[in-house]
Order: C-alpha cells, then sequence, then structure tokens
C-alpha cells in the first residue's frame, strides 16, 4: 500500500477531503490509542468523526487506486451521511466490528445494490470479510461464486474468487456442500491467475496462489500443490522483477520467503533478501527473513547472526517474531540451553509490552513452553 | 480487500502473513498525501478545526 498506492499521483487531489493520519501499530506510544481504535488486520482504515472521536466507516486490507478512490468516495459519505439506508447501517455494525450483525445487514443492502452501481463491490467485499469473520464460511463461499460473474473483470476479481476459495477450503470436511463450493471457486480462481492481472492488487493474487496450492493439498494432490507454489514463486519473483524501487520490490521479500522454504528451495531467495538488507539497512525484516531461510538450510550459524542484526532493529510486538525465531533456531542447532534462554528473554520482554500489544494468552503460551523446557 | 492469509505454506515457513504483501520498510517513497505521521492529537484538532473527517492509516513495518 505504501509503496504503491500512496504514492500515486492519482491520490493527490484527495488531499483536502481528510485529515489524514497515519498509526504505525508496533509503537509503544500508540498502544492507548489501540484502546480506543482496536486493529485486528493489518493494514486497517477508518474514518474518524472528530467529534465524537468513533469509527464511522471501516475497510481493511489492500487497496489498488481504484479501490482505494471508491473506500474515499464511501467514507466522505458515511461521514456526511448521504450513503443508503441499508449500506449505512451494514457499515455502521461493520466499522464498530460488530461482523455478526453486519453480514445479514449486508446481505439486505444487496437485494437493492445492483452489481453495476459504484457501492456494489465494497459491500460485497464487507459482506465476505464479515461472513468469514463470523464463521459463516458456507455462506461466504456462496456469496463469492455468486457475486464472481459481476466482479470478473474488476480489480476485485481476485479478492472474491480468494475469499470464497478460502471459506469453501474452511468448511467442515464431510459436507455436502464444501466440494461443489471448493471446485466453484477454485475454477474462478484459476481463471484470474490464468488472465490478465493489470489493476489487479499483487497482495490479492499473490494470496490467491496460495489458496490453489491449498486447495490441492487438501485434495492430497502434491504435485498439484507443487505446481501452484512453483508458479506462485515466478509469480512473485517476476512483480519484484518490474519494481520500480527499492520499496517497490521489497514488499515482495515476505511472500518469497515463505513461497521458496515450503518449495523447499530456501537458497533461492537468500540473494533477494541480502539486497533488501543492503537497501533497508534500518528495518529488521530483511535480516529476520534471512534468518529463516538460512534456518531452512541448516545454516544455524548464518541465521543467528542475521537473527542478531535482526534483533537489533526490531521494536514493539512483532520483536516476538524475531525471538521465536531465534528459539525455534537454538532448538534446531540442538543448543537448548540458548533455546532455554531465548524463552526467559522473550516472557520478558512480552510481559513488558503494553496490554494493548500483546495479549494474555500470548504472554501464558510463551510461559508454558518455558516451563516445559524446565 | 482480500485478508485470509494462505495457510499450509506459511505455516511451515514460520513467517507470519500480514493482509497484505509487506509494507514499505524504514526509506519509505514520498506519500502523495499530507499523512500526519504517529499524532492523534494534532489530526484530532486539525480534523475539528476543519470540520473534515480523520482518514486513519493503521499499519506495521512488516
Amino acid at each position: 500500500m505504501r509503496a504503491f498506492v500512496f504514492t500515486d499521483k492519482a491520490l493527490g487531489r484527495q488531499a483536502g477531503r481528510f485529515v489524514w493520519l497515519s498509526i504505525n501499530t508496533e509503537k509503544k506510544e500508540n498502544a492507548a490509542l489501540l484502546a480506543r481504535y482496536p486493529v485486528k488486520v493489518w493494514p486497517s482504515f477508518f474514518v474518524i468523526d472528530p467529534v465524537a472521536e468513533k469509527v464511522i466507516f471501516r475497510y481493511v486490507g489492500g487497496a489498488t487506486t481504484p479501490q482505494m478512490l471508491r473506500v474515499l468516495d464511501d467514507g466522505q459519505k458515511a461521514f456526511r451521511g448521504t450513503a443508503g439506508a441499508a449500506l449505512a447501517e451494514a457499515d455502521r455494525l461493520y466499522a464498530d466490528g460488530k461482523y455478526a450483525e453486519a453480514a445479514p445487514a449486508y446481505e439486505k443492502a444487496l437485494e437493492t445494490i445492483k452489481p453495476e452501481a459504484p457501492s456494489y463491490t465494497r459491500a460485497v467485499e464487507s459482506l465476505l470479510f464479515s461472513l468469514s469473520t463470523a464463521g459463516r464460511r458456507e455462506d461466504c463461499a456462496a456469496a463469492a461464486r455468486d457475486a464472481y460473474p459481476h466482479l470478473k473483470a474488476s480489480p476485485s476479481a481476485a479478492g472474491v474468487a480468494g475469499s470464497g476459495l478460502d471459506c469453501a477450503l474452511g468448511m467442515k470436511d464431510g459436507d455436502p456442500k464444501k466440494a461443489e463450493l471448493v471446485a466453484a471457486n477454485a475454477a474462478f480462481a484459476k481463471e484470474v491467475v490464468a488472465g490478465p492481472k493489470t489493476g489487479l492488487a499483487a497482495d490479492d493474487v499473490s494470496a490467491l496462489y496460495g489458496s490453489l496450492a491449498e486447495e490441492r493439498e487438501s485434495a492430497r494432490d502434491e504435485a498439484g500443490s507443487k505446481k501452484w507454489l512453483e508458479e506462485w514463486a515466478a509469480y512473485l519473483e517476476g512483480e519484484a522483477a518490474k519494481a520500480k524501487t527499492p520499496a517497490e520490490r521489497t514488499v515482495f521479500d515476505a511472500h518469497r520467503t515463505s513461497v521458496c522454504i515450503a518449495l523447499g528451495q530456501p537458497a533461492r531467495v537468500v540473494p533477494a533478501l541480502q539486497e533488501s538488507e543492503k537497501d533497508f539497512p534500518g528495518d529488521y525484516n530483511p535480516p529476520q527473513r534471512l534468518a529463516i531461510a538460512y534456518g531452512a538450510m541448516k545454516k544455524y550459524d548464518e541465521a543467528l547472526a542475521a537473527s542478531d542484526r535482526a534483533m537489533a532493529l526490531a521494536y514493539g510486538p512483532r520483536k516476538l517474531v524475531v525471538y521465536r525465531t531465534r528459539v525455534d533456531l537454538y532448538a534446531k542447532k540442538g543448543d537448548l540451553a540458548q533455546a532455554k534462554k531465548t524463552l526467559g528473554e522473550m516472557l520478558a520482554y512480552a510481559e513488558g509490552l503494553p496490554k494493548e500489544q500483546v495479549s494474555d494468552r500470548t504472554i501464558a503460551a510463551i510461559r508454558k513452553q518455558l516451563e516445559a523446557a524446565n | 480487500m482480500r485478508t485470509t492469509p494462505f495457510r499450509a505454506a506459511l505455516a511451515a515457513a514460520l513467517v507470519a502473513a500480514p493482509a497484505a504483501l509487506g509494507n514499505t520498510p524504514a526509506a519509505a517513497p514520498r506519500e502523495v498525501l499530507p499523512f500526519i505521521a504517529d499524532d492523534y492529537p494534532k489530526a484530532l484538532a486539525a480534523a475539528r478545526a476543519s470540520g473534515k473527517p480523520i482518514f486513519f492509516e493503521a499499519w506495521a513495518p512488516w
């Protein structure tokens, strides 16, 4: 988002519509604000009424520039109270994080919103997220199946197909409708990745390859899953090669690391991560990913050296991930004493975080693991 | 706006997956919108003075 969308000159003309606030949720000084405006998905975007200090509109996940322009329009309508009544009610519940109640409200709103209407796409996306979050996976998969034909030529095609496929895959095995819904949404997903991807959010396309690999894995088709992982890696490498700036290129690092490791080819991503570490010496992510890649290569000394560099740069709740990686590296190296010592350091760090940035469950899990190591 | 992270491959790889691919690192390219960084009181005061709503971006350096 920050590398591609908020640098797009097409958004510059929107500057006067809002007061723009960016909050890094990892920073300790923002913890109290997160108690007022909880964030569960990154990135998240809120429109806030400054008088009531209340979220009146919410959008979660990545977006392309056209999608963000739509979000800004709809957010402003919510502030002015000019959205249609049914959609406004659904958006209000969604903004409050009441997804179980927002889902039927969106279903009702969509009864009167035609697919060609400007608000249709976002209403469908919000419905799918609400259904998924509320655990109504069959309804989510069915809604995506029904909406996709209307959205197949839009920037939302990948997201809708992917959400539908993920919901279908999340249905219980043995559910008589699961196979049909998986097949329908998988067909849409394949259509998206086989077609032109111009205008689609790279996040959505990337996640779609992952869902297709998972679909094959769930069918116990190892070769089929590997084929999708290979295509996924090739897609990400191609997108990274097209990047105009190091910042645009490095956003693909996380998924590239994961896919290469899943393929059993961790060395494949190392040069890209080394390049990112050189380009962004203040960012903990490249050395953290290098630690994971080297660990997968069983090069534990190189992995721990990279982890040292990441630890020196990391802050906030994500530093727990750096600790977690170090614990795993020491354990795999066979140095259980250091693994235990690092777990102790991780627990102390977690206990020192503001309560808004770490859950009691996370702290309890670390403590339990440490007790098991004693 | 896909928010469900792919699961199986990533779980094996120990890489936490946010909704988006990743975010811009420390040396961010120049944004075209006048974001106020990490200063809610300043944004709130500006919004109240101008009568505009706040557009709030919650992000993390992943």
